[in-house]
C-alpha cells in the first residue's frame, strides 16, 4: 500500500483515503486533507488493544486484590500479558488508574523503562503515587 | 482505627460470599468486616499501625519498607517489626500491656501458579510470608486483607487454609507472634 505522506512513516493511512488521494498531489502544491474517523472521539467504541486492557485488567484484579503482596500480584499472567503489550498499554493503565487506583505501579515502571515519577516519600501511598503517575501522563501526552 | 468499638454498635457486615470462600475456618460468628476494601494500606501496615500506606519490601522500591533489607521472606517481616521496637514471642493470649503482630506463611509452597476458589496463587518457595494479624485490645484480631477488606477475627485460625492436595487456600498459617511493650 502507498503512503500518502513519506513523513507520516509511523502510520499507514487506511485504503479508503488512499484511493480518495491524487496520486500526484504532491506535484500540485496543494495540501490534500482527510478525516481519519478511528482517531474520531464521534465513534468511543473502544479500540482492540483497549478491549484487550480491559479484559486481562478485569481478570488480573478478580484473582489477585486479596493479596497481601503487590509483587505476588504481579506476577499473575494477566498482569505479564499487560506488560507485554509495551507503551501502548500506558495510557489505557493511567485511565484505569484514574477511576480507581490499583497496582498499576510496577507495570507503569517497567514501560516507562524504570523511570518513575513518585517522590521517595511518597513511596507506598497510594493516592500521592496515582496523582504522580497521572500528573507525568498528562505532561508526557499519554493522558488526555 | 476500628475495631472493637464499631463491633458492638454497628450492624455487623460480612465479606462476599466469593471472599469468604477463600478461607475455610471463617465462619460468621467468628468475623466481622471493619473496614471497606481498599488499597490504600496492606495487612503489614495494619499491624505496623498505619492505615495511610502500602507497606512493602518489593524489590522495584515502589512501596514503602522503614528498612533497607527489602525481601519477601518471613525474616525480612521480623526484621521490620523489631525495627519498631516488636520482639519474638511464643504466646499469642492477650497480654495486658503489650500490644501483639502474628506473621503466616505458606508452609507448604507453590512451584506453578494456581488458581483455586477464584484466586490465583503464585509460585511461592516454602515458608513464604502471606500475611500480618494485629491484636485489638479485646484479644480478638484485626486483618487487612490485601486489597480486600479490613476484618475483625476472632482466632488467628480464622484464616488458616490448605486444601486437601496441599495447595494453599487463604494464608496458610501462623509462624511468628511478636509482641511490644506499651509502657
Amino acid at each position: 500500500m502507498a503512503l500518502v505522506a513519506d513523513r507520516i512513516d509511523y502510520y499507514e493511512v487506511p485504503a479508503p483515503y488512499v484511493e480518495k488521494c491524487p496520486e500526484d498531489w504532491w506535484k500540485r502544491g496543494e495540501t490534500f486533507e482527510y478525516t481519519d474517523h478511528s482517531f474520531s472521539n464521534a465513534d468511543e467504541s473502544p479500540s482492540q488493544p483497549e478491549k484487550d486492557f480491559n479484559r486481562l485488567a478485569k481478570k488480573w484484579k478478580n484473582e489477585t486484590s486479596g493479596y497481601s503482596s503487590a509483587a505476588s500480584m504481579v506476577m499473575h499472567p494477566a498482569y505479564l500479558e499487560i506488560i507485554s503489550y509495551g507503551e501502548k498499554m500506558i495510557p489505557y493503565i493511567l485511565k484505569d488508574l484514574q477511576q480507581k487506583p490499583s497496582h498499576w505501579f510496577i507495570a507503569l515502571k517497567t514501560l516507562a523503562k524504570n523511570y518513575s515519577p513518585v517522590k521517595p516519600e511518597d513511596a507506598g501511598n497510594i493516592k500521592k503515587m496515582t496523582e504522580a503517575w497521572i500528573e507525568w501522563g498528562r505532561k508526557n501526552g499519554k493522558l488526555s | 482505627m476500628s475495631g472493637a468499638g464499631k463491633m458492638a454498635s454497628s450492624p455487623k457486615r460480612y465479606l462476599p460470599k466469593e471472599r469468604e470462600e477463600n478461607f475455610p475456618y471463617l465462619t460468621k460468628k467468628l468475623y466481622e468486616v471493619t473496614d471497606d476494601e481498599s488499597d490504600n494500606y496492606n495487612c503489614i501496615a495494619l499491624a505496623a499501625g498505619d492505615k495511610t500506606r502500602w507497606w512493602e519490601p518489593d524489590a522495584s522500591g515502589v512501596y514503602y519498607w522503614p528498612i533497607f533489607k527489602r525481601e519477601w521472606t518471613v525474616d525480612c517481616l521480623i526484621e521490620m517489626f523489631e525495627s519498631l521496637n516488636f520482639q519474638k514471642c511464643r504466646c499469642s493470649l492477650k497480654k495486658r500491656g503489650f500490644e501483639k503482630v502474628t506473621l503466616y506463611h505458606d508452609p507448604v509452597g507453590c512451584i506453578e501458579g494456581i488458581s483455586n476458589f477464584g484466586m490465583w496463587h503464585p509460585e511461592v518457595l516454602p515458608n513464604s510470608p502471606t500475611h500480618a494479624a494485629k491484636q485489638l485490645p479485646n484479644g480478638a484480631w484485626q486483618s487487612k486483607l490485601g486489597g480486600w477488606e479490613e476484618i475483625e477475627h476472632r482466632t488467628l485460625k480464622c484464616l488458616n487454609g490448605t486444601d486437601i492436595t496441599g495447595k494453599r487456600i487463604s494464608y496458610g498459617k501462623p509462624i511468628q507472634i511478636l509482641k511490644r511493650d506499651l509502657t
